[in-house]
């Protein structure tokens, strides 16, 4: 016997070098259900007996198998009577294996092995009444002297046939389990993809919002591991001792008037119109389109931002005596240069106050719009705008693009997508009761599922923190895929 | 197609979970998949290799298509259970539990007659090697003796000891397995037994009758294939008319997130064929950009396949299809 799988082990071997580019189809179609279970009856030696059983030629047999393996959907088409033939004894014999695979679904353990849970109503959990076995040392949530275990996780150790549930004092089947999702309100492929990362080994612990304890311990580690992820770059990040950070510092302002309280001279940047404070991302709310009468009464449509739409954003603020160079002087230059003005389109700042002040009773976008101070040359990089670069330059906070809670606040499927589960990496080491920051967090969706936007994205960044991950993952069936959403800084 | 048209009398149950529908009979899952040729897929773990995640048991689970196109042609019809479960009176739990101490002592008493026989098997085995093992040193010990006799001119005395010394020992072994199976008397009250969980409530009853009590008194509804929520919106309409298409021209469907499409179309079973398209939907009059089409037919070829655009006419309903086969870039 041992001869013969020599045999289709060289032969598998010989076709993959053969075809380079077959080679790759292989890898893929190996994942089909029907190779699955080759593999499964090979190590239960099944095959091999019906083999025997009912036929002499075996040779002819396993080498057929094998170039199903391969998986030519062609060669079906030049269909002799023999392949057909072939095909049909084939399937007969995968149905027949399917029916073994089916009639294996049954579940029991040793009573030194199995474990009790009881249904608690009120709190539509299980309460683990005993403990066997080592499942429930990252499993489970310890309330008082009582562990209990969401429906997942009691799910998940019935199939594994090591925890019997019980309701009213009778044993559950997994159907009568399987109903009380609905109770839980847990959808079935939330479970499918819990049980999938379960199977791989992770360790998997229910995600608690921000209000609760947890998120205090996060934000310590998170500035930890930006520093760490900043050391790898050129980037410098400044030290509270640094001279050069009390120079510099940023200045957050709000989309209203009234601004924050950091400096009251500098009240009137508010008011600073430019590229440089656009919105990076405009929505199509944000944007006002009005007809305009000018005085020679021709009516001219003007599409603007609304500035009081503007969401809030951040600019440094270079204190001018302790970094020893006035920029007053670059403001008398440009200011001496109306070259340099018309180019790069600046007005003057005592200019702007005007403006402002006329704006206050009569809104006329046309007039903020034209003069506005813009910071960015238009040519430089018509797509950056002031955060984008300063985001970008990492060398103080800005706020980032994921970050903006204005768009957090927006989501189209608010309920749809909400993070499900913190994820620890398999392996040693993990507490339950002080499992420590979480290696990813996973939100669960299904396949038919819109497209998480942007918004939601972003909101759901902010809410995990920037060392954290967040996986997409879309279920479809039995089948999950993991995405990953990040902002590239350095494109 | 034989085969369906025996099916249609009685139509199979599946029940319903969160809009999710689940078959639990192991007969009815393969006469699902073999018959009818509806894919689904398996989310229960086996028996022998509960921690695997590619290749599952009951409980079988259908894609919103499948359930509704076996609603459509009457194969299926959905059952659901209510959330409430009766609670068993005193009495019936009595004879319950009484009940299943009785089944664990016959699996217990079971277990150590199976218990008993395979010991004695082993210890016989290991009796014997013993044995076989003291005979060959004692052979070899004779042979050094009688050698070192040899040389040092023999006395016959010693012979006749060693003699002696085998009957002896032989005598201790005959007590030995006296002793041994005295000891086996007592280890037949080793307590330990298989505590079973039941997949599907009927296999529960069937081996615990006294359950059927309460968990036969669960209200079990019929929901009407109008009130199945799929499919819900335009777009899931004409994805199901492509699905109802497909199967009806012969092809097996399964989902297609593994490749970009919305579904997998195969030729012949999967078991057998692997997909020869990889099916995207789009509406009739929906454009879309070359780009698409370039990016979907290059992920087609990579994977041996082709890509087939479908959709329906809104006039006339019936389905089209586009395929679009890569022949290579410069």
């Amino acid at each position: 016997m041992n001869q013969q799988e020599i045999i289709n082990k060289k032969k598998r071997d010989s076709s993959n070098s053969n075809g380079d580019s077959n080679s790759n189809d292989n890898d893929i179609e190996e994942e089909d259900e029907s190779s699955e279970f080759r593999k499964y009856f090979k190590r239960q030696d099944f095959l091999k007996k019906r083999f025997e059983k009912e036929n002499t030629s075996k040779h002819d047999k396993d080498t057929d198998n094998d170039n199903n393996g391969n998986g030519d959907g062609d060669d079906s088409n030049d269909n002799d009577d023999d392949t057909q033939h072939h095909n049909q004894e084939k399937l007969s014999l995968i149905n027949d294996q399917y029916r073994m695979i089916l009639q294996n679904h049954k579940k029991s353990s040793s009573k030194n092995q199995i474990s009790m849970a009881h249904w608690v109503e009120k709190e539509k959990k299980f309460n683990v009444t005993l403990r066997k076995g080592k499942y429930f040392e990252s499993m489970g949530h310890q309330v008082g002297s009582n562990l209990y275990i969401f429906i997942e996780e009691a799910l998940f150790l019935q199939d594994l046939g090591t925890l019997e549930l019980y309701m009213n004092q009778v044993p559950l089947s997994i159907q009568e389990a399987f109903k009380l999702l609905e109770v839980c309100e847990l959808p079935l492929y939330k479970y499918i993809a819990y049980s999938y990362l379960k199977k791989m080994g992770y360790h998997i612990i229910r995600y608690k919002s921000i209000n609760e304890n947890t998120t205090n311990k996060n934000n310590s580690n998170n500035s930890n591991a930006m520093s760490k992820y900043l050391d790898n770059f050129n980037f410098k990040l400044l030290n509270n001792n640094d001279p050069w950070y009390k120079s510099i510092s940023t200045k957050t302002f709000n989309n209203s008037d009234s601004s924050n309280s950091n400096s009251n001279s500098n009240q009137n940047n508010d008011s600073i119109i430019s590229r440089a404070y656009h919105p990076e991302i405009i929505e199509f709310n944000d944007i006002r389109i009005e007809k305009l009468k000018e005085r020679n009464l021709n009516t001219t449509t003007v599409v603007y931002l609304d500035r009081h739409q503007y969401p809030q954003y951040s600019r440094p603020i270079i204190d001018n005596q302790t970094v020893g160079y006035s920029f007053d002087r670059i403001e008398r230059f440009i200011r001496s240069n109306k070259n340099i003005n018309d180019k790069y389109n600046i007005i003057d700042p005592s200019e702007k106050k005007e403006v402002n002040n006329n704006n206050n009773d009569n809104i006329n976008p046309n007039k903020k719009y034209k003069k506005s101070i813009v910071y960015l040359p238009e040519e430089i990089n018509s797509n950056s705008t002031f955060t984008s670069v300063a985001r970008k330059l990492q060398i103080f906070n800005t706020q980032s693009l994921l970050k903006d809670t204005r768009y957090q606040s927006r989501s189209i499927h608010d309920q749809q997508y909400r993070i499900d589960y913190n994820i620890y990496k398999p392996g040693g080491g993990f507490k339950k009761s002080n499992p420590g920051p979480p290696d990813m967090r996973v939100t669960i969706s299904r396949f038919e599922d819109p497209v998480p936007s942007l918004s939601v994205i972003s909101r759901l960044t902010q809410e995990s923190g920037n060392s954290i991950p967040i996986e997409f993952c879309t279920v479809n069936q039995k089948d999950v895929a993991f995405l990953q959403f990040k902002e590239n800084l350095f494109v | 197609m034989q085969d369906i048209a025996d099916t249609t009398n009685t139509p199979i149950d599946i029940f319903i979970v969160n809009n999710e529908c689940l078959v639990w009979d192991e007969q009815d899952i393969f006469k699902i998949r073999t018959q009818l040729k509806l894919i689904g897929t398996l989310i229960g773990s086996l028996e022998d290799l509960k921690n695997l995640s590619t290749l599952n048991s009951i409980p079988f689970y259908l894609s919103p298509y499948e359930v509704r196109l076996g609603l459509d042609k009457g194969w299926f019809r959905i059952i659901d259970e209510s959330k409430s479960y009766p609670i068993p009176t005193k009495e019936s739990l009595n004879t319950f539990v009484s009940k299943r101490d009785d089944r664990i002592k016959q699996q217990i008493q079971q277990n150590s007659i199976e218990r008993l026989k395979k010991q004695q098997e082993f210890q016989n085995e290991d009796k014997q090697k013993e044995q076989k093992e003291k005979k060959l040193k004692k052979l070899q010990l004779k042979k050094q003796k009688q050698e070192e006799l040899n040389s040092n001119s023999s006395n016959n005395n010693i012979s006749d000891k060693d003699k002696e010394e085998e009957q002896e020992e032989i005598k201790q072994d005959s007590n030995d397995n006296n002793n041994n199976k005295k000891q086996k008397t007592t280890h037949v009250e080793y307590i330990n037994y298989n505590i079973p969980i039941y997949t599907s409530t009927r296999e529960a009853i069937e081996n615990e009758p006294e359950s059927k009590e309460w968990r036969d008194q669960r209200e079990k509804k019929v929901i009407n294939s109008n009130e199945y929520y799929f499919p819900n919106n335009e777009v899931e309409k004409i994805k199901y008319k492509v699905f109802r298409d497909l199967y009806e021209k012969g092809y097996c469907l399964t989902s297609g997130l593994k490749f970009g499409g919305t579904f997998l179309a195969y030729k012949g079973d999967p078991f057998l064929y692997h997909a020869a398209y990889i099916v995207i939907i789009k509406q009739y009059d929906q454009e879309f950009q070359s780009l698409e089409l370039i990016k979907s037919a290059r992920l087609a070829v990579n994977v041996n396949k082709n890509i087939l655009f479908a959709s329906i006419d809104p006039t006339t309903n019936d389905a089209y299809y586009i395929i679009a086969e890569w022949k290579g870039v410069t």
